[in-house]
């Protein structure tokens, strides 16, 4: 989608970023409660434009329902020198033996960068995430949650 | 330039690896209605309607395998008045959270005495807990797995009982006769009544072999990939299974 709306348009700059995400769950069905949402790692293709960055990557990580692997897409607004806000939505797949099920993830999201240098940043990130595995409801009684992955990430 | 390519490259790779990390999927589950049913983001709890014992019994699941697919199994043995907590585990794998479980049953009140049991990989790291908390549980229950050296439990001063399957290939009777060294002494049963008047002297492994058993029919999750076929059903395995729990641990005291 992005590839269509910037393809003819200049771009200002092209990075990658890779960041690893410890989750942390505050609430599971209609239940608030903290607990162990799991680890996520990512690697994403960002681009931007005036004072958007758009994103879009590859996820993986551990989660209620197991392990799942999703694509995303996300658009922050530069803030400031080092501030980012902004919003990621996921889509994916909870990897199961003979049929994954679908899932998906919407996001708000906060980048704070600690180091930046002509070849790299490097940041603290905070997000506030819903996700949802709808077919899982027919194994276990939680199938969806809200979360905060709290994480670093690096980009060149 | 080449050094982005090089991380673009291996992120990429180690993100395409990890997601060959497929999970087992349960049957789908029908809450039971004879037993009361709940469930956190850490554990499933299954207590009986009628009876409940202070005797609680913490599981951990195959490597790989949903927490769901042991439902049908405990069950059974929840409603002999046990209370069986199913621990869920990040990636399904029970040894990336060894200190989960303690955590867990030190939240649920009334319950004096705890027994452990893991099927597979899970039957490993309930090895590996109970080798470093030895005071903790008073017996280990296996399912389909040999305990390991590393976490040898050859000296503790409790029992354990090992069930096994004729037809499990994941865990062979070859290999469990192999490792019978890092747990207590054997003691071999042919028939589940010999538990009603065992004696013994001191700690024990009691061995149950499931005849026409496999190692996937423990739980409830379709077929595993380099498993045997089982040549009676899962519900006659998870007959067998239950009642060996609930003799094992009815009986543990008085052995």
């Amino acid at each position: 989608m992005f590839f269509l709306f910037f393809g003819s348009e200049k771009l200002n700059a092209q990075h990658i970023q890779v960041s690893a995400n410890y989750v942390q769950g505050i609430r599971y069905n209609n239940n608030w409660d903290l607990f162990n949402g799991g680890v996520e790692l990512s690697a994403d293709y960002l681009f931007s434009k005036n004072d958007y960055v758009f994103s879009t990557g590859i996820d993986f990580r551990t989660v209620q329902w197991g392990n799942q692997l999703s694509i995303s897409a996300g658009i922050v607004k530069k803030v400031g020198n080092r501030f980012e806000l902004g919003a990621e939505i996921q889509n994916g797949l909870a990897l199961f033996y003979s049929q994954s099920l679908y899932v998906f993830s919407v996001g708000l999201k906060c980048n704070y960068t600690i180091i930046k240098t002509e070849k790299m940043n490097m940041g603290l990130s905070l997000e506030t995430r819903y996700s949802n595995c709808p077919a899982y409801k027919a194994y276990g009684q939680i199938y969806h949650v809200v979360e905060i992955p709290i994480g670093l990430y690096i980009k060149f | 330039m080449k050094a982005l390519k090089r991380i673009v490259f291996y992120s990429s790779l180690i993100i395409m690896l990890l997601s060959y990390s497929c999970s087992y999927l349960p049957s789908e589950n029908d809450v039971p209605l004879d037993i009361a049913y709940e469930e956190t983001p850490e554990y499933i709890k299954l207590t009986s309607l009628d009876s409940v014992t202070n005797t609680g019994l913490v599981f951990l699941p195959g490597g790989f395998v949903d927490a769901h697919a042991y439902v049908s199994l405990m069950e059974k043995v929840a409603t002999e008045g046990i209370n069986v907590i199913i621990m869920k585990f990040s990636a399904n794998l029970a040894l990336l959270e060894l200190s989960k479980p303690l955590s867990v049953i030190e939240k649920i009140p009334d319950i004096d005495e705890w027994y452990i049991s893991g099927h597979s990989l899970g039957g490993i790291a309930a090895q590996s807990i109970v080798s470093s908390n030895p005071d903790e549980f008073n017996g280990l229950i296996f399912l389909g797995v040999y305990p390991t050296e590393s976490y040898s439990i050859s000296d503790w001063n409790k029992n354990v009982l090992s069930i096994y399957a004729e037809n499990d290939l994941l865990s062979t009777v070859e290999e469990i006769e192999d490792n019978k060294q890092f747990s207590p002494p054997e003691m071999l049963i042919d028939h589940l009544d010999d538990m009603d008047t065992l004696q013994v002297d001191s700690p024990v492994t009691i061995y149950y072999l499931i005849m026409g058993g496999n190692h996937a029919q423990f739980g409830d999750y379709g077929s595993q990939e380099g498993d045997g076929v089982a040549t009676i059903s899962r519900e006659d395995q998870h007959d067998q299974v239950s009642s060996a729990i609930i003799k094992f641990m009815s009986h543990n005291e008085s052995f």
